[in-house]
């Protein structure tokens, strides 16, 4: 065949592709956007009117997202903290900049590490599920029950999820700074011998309530996205066990891959909004 | 026909699934306080029709009404209206798996009444007693037999005391005592509330029962509306072999083997 009717077919090919590939993508966010904006008026203006009515699940769930989330949030942010302190202070020492290391961890888990490694991980613990539950739902005609008995889905469903995380993810976060300057201290007083007294004051030196603040608006953030992405596509299921599996895993790497994206876009506005002071 | 108000009716109803249309044109009253069955082949359309005056589906066109109300076009808030006036009774249960039999027929309950707990409570159980399940209070959904599961919908559909219930296929699969005791139950809805019962269903036994009114699609037309007794008597080829249960043989064998072979060999 002629070279170039070849590769205007590939281009013609490849540019439908693309076109297809952004049309479904439109399609996705604006779902998703009118889902979330229908959970928070179940959130707000139904719970008022008394038509939101999330019932005795509320507690059980935040036991479940919360509490239960803590041991493997807490072993993952204190080991996060200890690989910072082993990782850097050997350079840092060589320096003569031992003296900042906790600063140092102290920032980055305030500032980065603990909120977005917790949201990576309620993605894994808690996303996950939420789409595998309303997901088999979904395949086994119970939204569609819920819709006949008058029950809206995302009322009954969705709004008390997002409650829930929203709840417990910034509570969660709290305890990732904890964890996380527990662990680089540990490291720092075993390794390199930076007493706990100046450890503790070295980080509160750093820190500033911009950054803790930031650091929970951030995992305010995380949690409205991990939820809706998460409750969207097991809304949507189709197609039986396979398609369940298939979109509990689009499910988590759309999640993981939002989060890292808005930790991007907000690290940006901080440091921009930080040096025009 | 008499001159009463249907209860629901469906006007010229036509429904597709992407390019597949699966209701050409359905009409049909079914009238308050009687027993509608919906009769017709696996994959006719049956549960699709079932959907549809639901308002699960939204028809492409034609005018579904209950009680009055054409629900093919109302906005969703005003549809829950409707959905208040009805009970369903799905193919599979579709009890919430997550919740106890109890707590599954309080959830109507607790979302659309001001009833204070203790009496939610009393409710759950003249429900439970009326489709005999009491002793099933407590247990999963996935804890109970078939013929449990069908019962437990029940009586969720019965919650809010409905005008209407729509039953898909509430004898499959169970043994022939238990079938008798859910057309038993069916008709002492209609009996003692009043109930119009709208049951799509395979079993000609139970139509028997409990049918006042039968309605047998065929390829998504309607193709009989009238008693059992015009099923019985019917002599439209068609009819007969549905209710023989004779496979199609008269109509083009050859050409459709023909057709299957070329298939098969492609
Ligand atoms: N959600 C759907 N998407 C696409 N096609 C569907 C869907 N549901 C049903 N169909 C198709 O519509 C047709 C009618 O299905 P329906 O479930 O209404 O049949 P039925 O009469 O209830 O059968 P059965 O007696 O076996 O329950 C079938 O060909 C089916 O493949
Ligand atoms: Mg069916």
């Amino acid at each position: 065949m002629n070279p170039f009717v070849r590769v205007a077919g590939a281009v013609g090919r490849g540019t439908i592709l693309l076109y297809r590939a952004l049309r479904d993508f439109l399609h996705h966010v604006s779902n998703l956007c009118r889902l979330f904006g229908s959970t928070l008026w179940f959130l707000t203006v139904g719970a008022a009117q008394g038509r939101t009515r999330m019932g005795k699940q509320i507690f059980p769930m935040m036991r479940n997202v919360g509490v239960r989330s803590l041991p493997v949030v807490a072993l993952i942010t204190f080991l996060t903290g200890a690989i910072l302190v082993l990782q850097t202070g050997d350079v840092m020492k060589k320096y003569g900049q031992l003296q900042q290391v906790p600063g140092m961890v102290a920032l980055s888990v305030v500032r980065a590490l603990g909120p977005l490694m917790t949201a990576i991980i309620m993605t894994a613990r808690v996303g996950a599920s939420f789409t595998a539950v309303l997901g088999s739902m979904r395949i086994n005609e119970e939204i569609m029950a819920l819709e006949a008995m008058a029950i809206h889905p995302t009322g009954y469903l969705v709004a008390p999820r997002l409650l829930s995380m929203l709840v417990m993810v910034p509570c969660l976060a709290v305890f990732s700074y904890l964890l996380g300057m527990a662990g680089g201290w540990l490291v720092a007083l075993a390794v390199y011998d930076i007493d706990t007294d100046s450890y503790i004051q070295t980080s509160i030196l750093y820190l500033d309530m911009t950054a803790i603040v930031f650091g929970l608006v951030k995992s305010v953030v995380f949690a409205v996205l991990i939820t809706m992405i998460c409750c969207y596509y097991g809304l949507i299921a189709e197609g039986g066990p396979m398609g369940l599996g298939r979109n509990i895993m689009v499910a988590v790497v759309v999640s993981i891959v939002m989060l890292v994206v808005a930790e991007a876009l907000l690290a940006a506005v901080m440091v921009n909004w930080l040096l025009s002071k | 026909m008499t001159a009463m108000d249907a209860m629901v009716e469906c006007r010229d109803v036509w429904k597709s699934y992407g390019a597949q249309p699966v209701l050409h044109g359905i009409s049909f009253r079914a009238m308050p306080g009687k027993n509608l069955c919906i009769l017709g082949a696996s994959g006719g359309g049956k549960t699709t029709l079932l959907k549809v005056l639901f308002g699960a589906h939204r028809p492409e066109r034609g005018a579904v009404c209950i009680d009055g109300t054409d629900i093919a076009r109302l906005p969703e808030h005003e549809l829950d209206l409707v959905r208040r006036k009805f009970g369903v009774m799905f193919q599979g249960g579709a009890l919430l798996n997550s919740l106890t039999v109890a707590e599954n027929i309080a959830l109507p309950l607790q979302q659309h009444t001001k009833l204070d707990d203790d009496t939610i409570q009393t409710m759950v159980k003249i429900k439970l007693h009326q489709v005999d399940l009491l002793q099933a209070a407590d247990k999963l959904p996935s804890d109970l037999s078939g013929g449990m599961l069908k019962r437990a919908s029940v009586a969720r559909a019965l919650a809010l005391d409905p005008k209407i219930l729509f039953y898909d296929e509430p004898e499959s699969g169970l043994d022939p005592i238990a079938t008798s005791r859910v057309d038993q139950l069916i008709n002492q809805m209609r009996d003692t509330m009043g109930i119009t019962n709208i049951v799509v269903t395979h079993t000609l036994e139970s139509v028997r029962r409990i049918a006042d009114h039968v309605l047998l699609l065929d390829q998504g037309r309607v193709l009989l509306d009238g008693t059992v007794e015009d099923l019985l008597a019917s002599t439209n080829p068609r009819v007969r072999r549905f209710r023989t249960g004779e496979l199609e043989a008269e109509e083009g064998t050859g050409a459709r083997a023909q057709g299957y072979y070329k298939d098969l060999l492609m």
